[in-house]
Order: C-alpha cells, then sequence, then structure tokens
C-alpha cells in the first residue's frame, strides 16, 4: 500500500499539556478529480446493502432464537 | 472534487456480531476497500490491530472479553504497539450524550450510532482522512483534541492551564486542495 511513512511529530508543551501534530499519512489516499471522473461510492455502497436486504430476515429469526437461549442461560446461571 | 482511494486504506472491523460485520464489510468493500480485516472480540482485535497496523479502526462499543472503549484505550496507550494516533470510528446503538462523551474520552476520534447509514459512515472517514485533528497528551488523557471547534467569543473556564492554547492544527487537506487551484 502506498502511503508516505508518518513523519516527526511535531510537539508543543503547556503547564499541564502537549499538543501533538502529526503529518497525516492519509494524505495520499486523498485526490483530487475531474467532475466526469467522479463517482458515487455512497450509492454503490446502498445499492450494496439493498443487495443484502433479503437476507435480513432470516439475520432475525437467527437473533430471535439466540435470545431465547441466552436468557434461559442466564435465569439458570442467577 | 475529491475522491478518497479506499483500495489504499486498511480497515480493522470489530463486532460481535457477524451480521453486523458483514454490512460493515459490504459498505467498505462497496466504497473500494481491499483490505478489511475482522475481529469478533476486544482481544482478538488487540492482537490485530498490533500485528496488521490498520489505518483506520472500526469497532462496536459492546463486544466480550473486552469492549471497544477499553480497545480504543489500550490502542491510545503512548507506549503500546502499533499506530497509537490511528483513527477509531466507535459504531454503538446507545446514542445518548454521556455515552458520547465517554467514548470521547477515552480517545474514540468519531461516533457512529447504530442503525447506519451508507453516507454516516463514509463521512466519518472522509472526516478522518482529510481532516485530522493534533493529539492532547495531559496527565490523564490521549488522544484526538477533543475540541472539535473553537471560538473567539466564549467566555467559559480555561479548563487547559498555560495560556492561551495555540492549537497546531493542520490544514484541512481540502482546504488545501482547493487553494492550490
Amino acid at each position: 500500500m502506498a502511503k508516505d511513512k508518518p513523519g516527526a511529530l511535531e510537539i508543543k508543551t503547556f503547564a499541564d499539556h502537549h499538543v501533538i501534530t502529526q503529518p497525516n499519512p492519509l494524505q495520499n489516499v486523498l485526490r483530487r478529480v475531474a467532475e466526469k471522473d467522479l463517482d458515487d461510492p455512497v450509492a454503490r455502497a446502498e445499492k450494496a446493502l439493498a443487495g443484502l436486504s433479503g437476507e435480513f430476515k432470516n439475520w432475525m429469526e437467527i437473533e430471535a432464537d439466540r435470545l431465547p437461549a441466552a436468557h434461559a442461560a442466564v435465569r439458570k446461571g442467577a | 472534487m475529491f475522491r478518497i482511494d479506499f483500495n489504499k486504506l486498511r480497515f480493522l472491523v470489530c463486532d460481535d456480531n457477524p451480521h453486523m460485520r458483514r454490512i460493515l464489510r459490504t459498505l467498505l468493500h462497496s466504497f473500494g476497500a481491499r483490505e478489511v480485516y475482522e475481529s469478533e472480540d476486544g482481544a482478538t482485535a488487540l492482537e490485530m490491530y498490533s500485528h496488521y497496523v490498520p489505518d483506520i479502526v472500526i469497532t462496536d462499543w459492546s463486544m466480550p472479553i473486552f469492549d471497544g472503549l477499553e480497545l480504543a484505550q489500550m490502542i491510545r496507550q503512548p507506549e503500546s504497539k502499533g499506530n497509537p494516533y490511528a483513527p477509531i470510528i466507535m459504531l454503538t446503538g446507545h446514542s445518548e450524550k454521556r455515552r458520547v462523551t465517554v467514548a470521547r474520552d477515552a480517545g474514540v476520534t468519531e461516533f457512529l450510532a447504530k442503525p447506519i447509514s451508507a453516507k454516516g459512515l463514509y463521512q466519518r472517514i472522509l472526516n478522518v482522512v482529510a481532516n485530522p485533528r493534533p493529539f492532547i497528551k495531559t496527565k490523564t488523557y490521549f488522544g484526538p483534541d477533543r475540541r472539535r471547534n473553537t471560538s473567539n467569543t466564549y467566555i467559559g473556564p480555561e479548563r487547559r492551564v498555560g495560556g492561551e492554547v495555540e492549537i497546531l492544527q493542520q490544514p484541512s487537506l481540502l482546504d488545501k486542495a482547493r487553494s492550490t487551484v
């Protein structure tokens, strides 16, 4: 992964605290693009989540099954 | 216009619920991320954090062994293995102010209440990439500057001793990029 190694920290000391500024090691992942090249990662992610929505019912059933089992375990231990 | 190259970022996702991890993985992959590591408890998360040195940590609050809060506190130990300055985004179903304050004081960088949205997660990631905050170290705290804004009209008590604090604010990358136009 092409990222700069973090540079030297800049530390400013006060009576009861220090302010530490480090060069941003993530600056290279942010880049300028032309508007025509701009994509929409949020829309892509929302679409992918919509694709998962068919599984939500099954997930809720799994969680609903786990809950009474957990409750029973707690009551047994109490 | 600006874009994040997610394929250059390494994420660590920590949540004991496999469905939540699946949702986060789906979102991050859709954003373009290729390296997404997952853990289901705080202990594994800490081990993976030291081993993989992720760029961004996304953690749930409630997890077995030790929770997201304890994970954040351990990551923020200045002498810890790994990078104590890594951004930590905390997810939780609890959004009361007290909880947000506790997370903030543990060194969490961003807070996101469940149910999360793609837009909310993207904005938190954009914020930690483009607007990193300086870190503050005191006897009782080490983490991102808890002051998000400075106000010239503030008239309350000054809790930091040492006169007027000059925060060495890194210019926002977005502002810096705009100024080069």
